[in-house]
Formats: structure tokens, C-alpha cells, sequence
């Protein structure tokens, strides 16, 4: 290496290793320490635990691992704060963890240590004593002072000093030592002095869970409703704050969860010396600018519950159900028949968890089938007492005709009261049942061996037997409605009608106008007049021939322009003809023919047949041709 | 030609005799089975006789009988009323049927109606569709007699045929209508399995309202969704079933 290079970077090595040198703080300038206040406090009392970090140096400090808290809650935290001292050119600096706590169990209790790595070492803060002590508030009133109701908490402690004795919050149950499923009603009630310048009351968190029950809200107070109460000659106002039933699901000792409130208080500020004598007269001591509100927390006392267990052994049919009752039966009708449906409603009247209560066996109901069943409960719930009855209904049809029963029906309950299981008997129920309308249904009442070995069923009531003749005749899906033949016959009368219209009206016309039927039927009378002249062809009579040809023509034409048949002249029809813009070739023709019939009939020799043929097959042309034009 | 259409036709009517001839002698072996008890045997033949097409009452009321002797009563109560439909007149059937279907089937029918309601009952589908028919044949044919005809005293008697047959057209109509209506536009399903559970909605997870006995009828409401149908009982409750529990009284 150059020595020049060696001497520019040497300077620059030191300062480095100098600087990482400054960077490690030493172990012994850490300072870590745990502390409660108080260390002695009351169930469900808050208190605090904090972790002092302090350094002698501004560097920055570790954050602690928190130790476990176990019995103890966390009400809030861990909240942290600094500060910084500068003595003599030297900055120290401090950072404090505060956690909020609260135990409900009495004892004496020890917080393990937090722990912070300092330098790669790891440095532990000592154990923290906490004593849990049933005291209580030493200034409540002597007859309370067995509940242990705690003190409020205030970071004020005149404050707090000034409100003991006078602000308390009780824990009440209208039973200490219930039976697992028994209901007991649980109440918080705030009490304060009177002359105590409460301002607003809030409930704090953490709200009671109450896990270890069943509950019910009976109470959640919105606005607070005081009440005057004379303790010991002093004056209290209470406010009920809540009230729950709870129904214990566990036994043994329970811990009923507390709650807080959190309160405010008015207070006075200190007053200012005035300047002179004159302001200081107490007209001038009211300065609303000098007052404020102090928040102070008011724990309720911890109330410990012995739930204890249903005594041992328990009968057989006990049904699960722990309570005060009465059991009743009544059915919906005095009589019925089997075509009825009968309901029997049982009853449980009485006080405790009644919601919860299970439905009662019912014995084996001979003539009756049940078909369906419905619950519900009816609660009345009293200050001290919740109860209310449940009702099941049970739908039963009758199967068999007499006087038939309900019997007694039992349920065996465990009753807290009297300390024992008690079985509940409904009085038994008779009913007069008739035959209905409809014959006994078929019932389904067990199997026995037939002739071929085959498991049948008995029934009650028969049923009438097979029928042996069957048409067979309906081999189709569809009924006649939907099939197409039978629509495609619906349509035959329509046409017929629709025919039969068309001929009527047709008819009609004819009859109103003489010239169209003449025209209509003109081409038929000639097919006719020709047909017996072709009869006459055949027996060779040339006279009737050419007659019934003259008048098949001559018909023709009068029918066609609706003139005399047998006046009408060869002329006239010439005539005619012309005038109906008839070619005069065509016109030749049938004249031709017409005079040529005539002339043949008064002819002395016989035509021969071939013409008479001719003729007639010409007569045929004309009338097809002008059948068509006329 | 002629002789190939009668040919034909008696090659066809041959066919037809032959498969009555198998379905008869189906229908007297199943009779037998069930005379020897043997029900589930008859049942089964009856079933196969059902299924080629043949809907005969005498048939489907056996068949009812075999399913009531096996415990069936979804089934039974079922083929009753498909065989009551078809022989409304028939009393072993609706004695039978009266017998077995739970009493929630029966709806009471406000005393005027009563006539009104047992001529509607006594009378199939295919009944009133002939009488229906005949008398508007009857109707339109004299219409088209009443008009060929020219003398007063015969139109005048066409017309008073003409009067009766349109009142006892609109007559049987009415109930035809409520016949085709009750039988093909009304879709109606009997409960086949007892116990069987009503619930609030198309699912097994809403809330079960109620149990409904085998042989209940009820009418599909809804289309069906997710393998459920919404029914309406005769009371006018309604509710889900699955539809595997019914069975359609139409098919």
C-alpha cells in the first residue's frame, strides 16, 4: 500500500472506530424498574403497574417485554411517556409504561418480571407484590360494610379522600348460594351522598360478560332515576343502573363480573387573593370560569357466588328442568269423533328459568295418534322472582271410538325451594270419542306371519277387496280433451253448419232473383233435355232426338238470357246474342244447329246417325261453351 | 285397396287384442298374488301394468289396495285418487280413499254448494268432456238443420233445440272447466313418507314448521328450486317440501 494513501486514511479509521465506540451504551447506564400503586387494593379495585426505563444518556431506549399478568385483567395500557433532564451539559432521559389492572380475587399476588436487551444482554426488573384485600372503603356506612365496597379511583387525591364513604356502588343477587339452572336477579345500584356534585355517569370498560350464565337483561337504566335513601342518618340517592336474571351453568364459586362507572365531579378551583379585601366576600366566590369536571372511576363490590350442584343421585326421569312449578293438563273439547283433531296442552306454571324448561314426556296415548307438537313460554318476571309458565300443545287425532283417556301425565323436576326432586302428576282426562263420517284409517300397528311367510301388516280397520274385472280400454295418456281426433270431430258439426248456411243462402238468392236461378239451373236442365235426347239417339227416334235437342238449346238460351223458353225465335235469339257481344261465327253455329233440328224433324227421310251423333256432340260444345260466357 | 285397408286395420286391432290378452293375464296373476298375500309381488305386476300406458281404475285401485296391505299409505292414498279420477262413481274407491288419507285432506264445502260439488266429483274428466262434446254437436248440427229446413213450425223446434243445448253446453262447461282446471292446470301432489317435515323456506336449514302424515294432498305452488317445491296445504298453509317426498297426482 502507498504510504501517502495510508496517511489520509488513517485519520478516518480512527474517527470511525471512535464514533462506534460511542455508539454502545454501557449496561451500567440503564436503569429499569417495576412498581404497583397502591400495593394494596380491593377486588375489582384498579390499580397501576409501571416499568421506569432511565438512562443517563438521550439515547434511544429498548422497548420492555411485558411480563404475564395472569390473574389479573387489563383494564388499559401499556401507555407510555418520556421526559428529559439536562443537568450540568448532561441529558438524562426516562421512559415509563403504565398498565391498568384490576384482580377480583382476594390474595396476595406477584408480577413477574419485565425484561429489556440491553448491548446483547438481557436485564430483568424485580418482582412486584400486589395484596388483594376484602377491605373495602373504611367510610361506608357500617351496615354495608360487609360487602367490601371499594373506593373511588381518582388521580386526584383529595378528590378522592373527600368522595370515600359518600360515592359507592353496590353488587346485589337475590341469591348467594343458587342451584346450577336455578335463575337469581343480579343488580348494580349507585349511591351518592347527597350534596355530592355529580355531573355525568358513563360505564366504564371492560362491560360484564357474565360467561359462566345464562342472562337475561331486566333493566339497562338510559337516564339515570334517583331515589332518596336514608342510611344511618345519612341521605343517598340511588340510581338503579342494571338489573339481569342469570342462570348459573357451572357450580362451584363463581365471581359475578363487577362493573365500573365512570363519573364526573364537579370541583373549585383554588380562588385567586383578590386585591383588596372588599372582592373577597363570597358574592365574588361564584366564578363558573374557576370550576371543572374531575373524572373519578367507581368500581361495584365483587360478589362471590357457591353454586351448587343438584344433589346426587338423581331419579331416572328427572327431566332436567330446576324450578318452582305446577303442571296441568287440559284438552280443547269435551267430545269429539274420529274425524277430529284433539289438542292437549300441558302447562308448567311456576317460577324459575322457564324459557329452558323441556318438554315433557308423554306415556303411551292408546287410541290416539299424535301429530304434531308447538312450545312457547309465557314469562312473568317479578323483582326478585323470575318465573312464567310454558305451554306444549300436542295434537292428537282419536283412532278408536269410546270413552277414551288421557292418562296422568308426570315430570319430575328438581326444586330449589324445598331441596329436592319432586315428580308433577296431571290429572288424568277423559273424553267421549264417536265414529266420524270416515271410517277408521288404516293403522299400522305391527307384523305377523302369512300363509306364504311373508310379513304383512295388521291393520285395524279393513279396507274393501280387490276388484277382478278391468275394461282395459284406456290405453292412452292423454285425456279426450287433449287428443287430436277428438278436436278434428269438434270441427264436424261446424262445417256442417257452415255448410248448410252457404246452401240457405243460396237458396235465398235464388228465390229473390228469378233470372239468376234460371241461369243457375239452365246448364242442368240442358245436361237433362240432352241426356233424353241421347236416349233417343240410341233407340234410334230421330224426331224425339232432335225435339229434345231443339228444347235443350232453345232452354238454354231462354234460361240463360231469362226469356220464354218456348217463344223464343231463331231471330230473337240471333238477336240476343248479338247484343251480348257474342261472335258471329259462334252465333252461325247455333243457329246452324237449331235450324238443322228443326229442319230434321219435319224432313221426309231419316237422318242418318252419324250426323244426329254429330249434331249432339255439337249441341254438347255450345252449351259447355256458352255455359261459360252467358 | 280396400282390402289392404281392412287388412291393416285388422292387423292393428290384433295387435291391440294381444296386448290386452298379456295385460289380462298380468292383472289375474297379480290378483292371485295378492289373494295368497303375497302383496309386494301384486304390487310389483300392478306397477308394470301402470307403466305400459294402461290407466284403468280397477287396476290402479288394486294397486292402492297392495300398497295400503304393505303399509304404504303415501302410495296407496295416491293410486286411489288417480283411480278415483278415472271412475269417480266408484264407491270401494272412495271408501278406501276416505279410509286412509289423514283428515287434513278433507275440506269442508259450504252447504249450497254441496249439490253443485258431488255432480262435479261424480263425473270424470273424459265424462264431461263427452257430454261437453255432445251437446255442441248436438247444437251445431241443429243449427245447420234449422237453416235447410223451409217450414216455421220445424225451425221453430230446431230453434228451441238449439236454446236447451247452448244452456246445457254452458252448464257442462262450467264444470268441465273446473274439471280441467282441478285435473290438468292445478298441479297436486300426494306426501308419500309419514312424518314427513314442512320447513319455511327451500331448505333443510330453515325452520321446520310442521309434520305432514303420508297421504297428504297438497298443491305445487312453485316451480322446483334447489331439489324443493313450495306447496299449499287445503287449509291454505304453506310451506317447503323436498320434492322426492310427493309424488305428482297429474303424471
Amino acid at each position: 500500500m502507498n504510504m501517502n494513501k495510508l496517511k489520509y486514511l488513517l485519520p478516518g479509521i480512527l474517527t470511525v472506530l471512535i464514533f462506534l465506540c460511542g455508539m454502545a451504551i454501557p449496561a451500567q447506564d440503564i436503569r429499569f424498574n417495576a412498581s404497583v400503586d397502591p400495593t394494596s387494593v380491593s377486588p375489582g379495585e384498579e390499580f397501576t403497574y409501571s416499568l421506569r426505563i432511565f438512562s443517563d444518556s438521550a439515547k434511544s431506549l429498548p422497548s420492555p417485554n411485558m411480563p404475564e399478568f395472569g390473574d389479573f385483567e387489563i383494564i388499559s395500557g401499556p401507555n407510555t411517556s418520556q421526559s428529559f433532564q439536562f443537568i450540568n451539559g448532561n441529558m438524562s432521559r426516562e421512559m415509563t409504561y403504565s398498565t391498568t389492572l384490576r384482580c377480583l380475587k382476594p390474595g396476595e399476588y406477584t408480577i413477574a418480571p419485565a425484561t429489556i436487551k440491553v448491548g446483547g444482554r438481557e436485564i430483568k426488573s424485580e418482582n412486584v407484590q400486589v395484596r388483594v384485600v376484602k377491605s373495602g372503603s373504611s367510610k361506608v356506612p357500617a351496615s354495608l360494610k360487609d360487602e367490601n365496597l371499594p373506593s373511588p379511583s381518582s388521580a386526584n387525591a383529595n378528590l378522592k379522600q373527600y368522595l370515600e364513604g359518600k360515592i359507592f356502588f353496590r353488587t346485589e343477587a337475590s341469591k348467594k348460594n343458587p342451584y346450577v339452572g336455578e335463575p337469581f336477579v343480579a343488580s348494580y345500584t349507585l349511591y351518592v351522598q347527597k350534596g355530592v356534585p355529580a355531573s355525568s355517569v358513563n360505564l366504564a370498560e371492560p362491560l360484564p360478560q357474565f360467561k359462566e350464565f345464562l342472562k337475561e337483561d331486566l333493566y339497562s337504566a338510559k337516564q339515570l332515576n334517583f331515589r332518596d335513601v336514608e342510611i344511618e342518618g345519612k341521605t343517598y340517592q340511588a340510581a338503579l343502573i342494571k338489573k339481569i336474571i342469570l342462570v348459573p351453568t357451572k357450580t362451584g364459586k363463581i365471581i359475578l363480573d363487577p362493573m365500573t362507572l365512570n363519573i364526573g365531579i364537579i370541583v373549585q378551583q383554588n380562588k385567586r387573593r383578590s386585591s383588596h379585601p372588599f372582592f373577597d366576600d363570597p358574592f365574588f366566590s361564584f366564578d363558573p370560569f374557576m370550576r371543572n369536571t374531575e373524572r373519578v372511576l367507581v368500581p361495584s363490590s365483587v360478589l362471590e357466588l357457591d353454586v351448587k350442584p343438584l344433589p346426587q343421585p338423581q331419579p331416572e326421569n328427572f327431566s332436567g328442568t330446576v324450578g318452582d312449578y305446577n303442571l296441568s293438563a287440559t284438552l280443547d273439547r269435551k267430545k269429539a269423533t274420529t274425524d277430529d283433531l284433539i289438542t292437549l296442552t300441558l302447562k308448567l306454571e311456576g317460577s324459575g328459568a322457564v324459557e329452558g324448561a323441556l318438554e315433557p314426556k308423554l306415556p303411551s296415548l292408546e287410541g290416539f295418534e299424535v301429530y304434531e307438537t308447538k312450545a312457547r313460554a309465557e314469562k312473568k318476571i317479578t323483582s326478585s322472582d323470575p318465573g312464567g309458565a310454558k305451554v306444549f300443545d300436542y295434537v292428537l287425532r282419536p283412532q278408536k271410538t269410546g270413552d277414551m283417556a288421557i292418562p296422568s301425565i308426570a315430570y319430575c323436576i328438581f326444586n330449589p325451594g324445598k331441596e329436592t326432586y319432586e315428580t308433577l302428576h296431571t290429572e288424568a282426562i277423559y273424553i267421549p270419542i264417536s265414529e266420524g263420517s270416515a271410517r277408521a284409517p288404516l293403522i299400522i300397528s305391527g307384523t305377523s306371519p302369512s300363509l306364504s311367510g311373508e310379513q304383512v301388516v295388521e291393520i285395524n280397520a279393513d279396507i274393501n277387496y280387490i276388484k277382478r274385472k278391468a275394461s282395459f280400454s284406456r290405453n292412452r295418456r292423454l285425456p279426450f280433451i287433449l287428443s287430436g281426433w277428438f278436436l278434428t270431430i269438434q270441427g264436424l258439426p261446424i262445417l256442417f253448419a257452415l255448410i248448410a248456411f252457404i246452401i240457405a243462402r243460396r237458396r235465398e238468392a235464388m228465390e229473390s232473383d228469378q233470372g239468376l236461378a234460371r241461369r243457375l239451373r239452365a246448364k242442368g236442365l240442358a245436361g237433362k233435355r240432352l241426356k233424353a235426347a241421347s236416349v233417343a239417339l240410341k233407340n234410334r227416334d230421330p224426331d224425339s232426338f232432335y225435339a229434345e235437342l231443339s228444347m235443350a238449346l232453345r232452354g238454354f238460351f231462354g234460361d240463360k238470357l231469362n226469356r220464354k223458353t218456348h217463344g223464343i225465335t231463331i231471330e230473337e235469339l240471333k238477336q240476343l246474342l248479338e247484343e251480348r257481344g257474342i261472335g258471329k261465327e259462334e252465333i252461325s253455329s247455333v243457329i246452324t244447329v237449331l235450324e238443322t233440328a228443326d229442319a230434321a224433324r219435319y224432313a221426309p227421310t231419316a237422318p242418318l246417325e252419324e250426323e244426329m251423333r254429330e249434331h249432339f256432340d255439337v249441341a254438347c260444345k255450345i252449351i259447355q261453351q256458352f255455359g261459360k260466357k252467358l | 285397396m280396400l282390402n289392404l285397408c281392412l287388412l291393416a286395420t285388422l292387423l292393428c286391432r290384433a295387435e291391440i287384442d294381444n296386448n290386452t290378452v298379456g295385460v289380462r293375464a298380468q292383472f289375474d296373476r297379480a290378483n292371485r298374488l295378492y289373494d295368497q298375500q303375497k302383496y309386494t309381488k301384486a304390487r310389483e305386476i300392478y306397477e308394470e301394468i301402470v307403466r305400459t300406458g294402461m290407466r284403468d281404475p280397477v287396476v290402479l285401485y288394486n294397486l292402492g289396495n297392495s300398497c295400503a296391505r304393505m303399509g304404504d299409505g303415501g302410495a296407496s292414498v295416491l293410486y286411489y285418487s288417480r283411480a278415483l279420477r278415472l271412475a269417480p262413481r266408484d264407491s270401494d274407491i272412495r271408501e278406501n280413499l276416505s279410509r286412509l288419507e289423514p283428515p287434513i285432506n278433507k275440506s269442508k264445502t259450504f252447504f249450497l254448494l254441496k249439490p253443485l260439488a258431488w255432480v262435479e266429483n261424480h263425473m270424470s274428466l273424459d265424462e264431461w268432456t263427452l257430454l261437453c262434446s255432445l251437446f255442441f254437436i248436438f247444437g251445431f248440427t241443429a243449427s245447420g238443420f234449422r237453416l235447410l229446413f223451409r217450414t216455421e213450425k220445424i225451425k221453430h223446434l230446431f230453434r228451441t233445440l238449439i236454446i236447451l243445448s247452448g244452456i246445457f253446453l254452458l252448464l257442462s262447461g262450467c264444470f268441465l272447466s273446473l274439471k280441467i282446471y282441478e285435473e290438468l292446470v292445478v298441479q297436486t301432489a300426494i306426501v308419500m313418507k309419514p312424518d314427513t317435515l314442512a320447513h319455511s323456506g327451500p331448505g333443510s336449514q330453515f325452520e321446520e314448521l310442521y309434520k305432514l302424515p303420508a297421504g297428504t294432498s297438497v298443491r305445487i305452488i312453485s316451480k322446483p328450486r334447489k331439489g324443493w317445491v313450495r306447496i299449499r296445504l287445503k287449509d291454505g298453509r304453506s310451506a317447503y317440501l323436498p320434492l322426492t317426498s310427493i309424488r305428482n297426482l297429474n303424471t
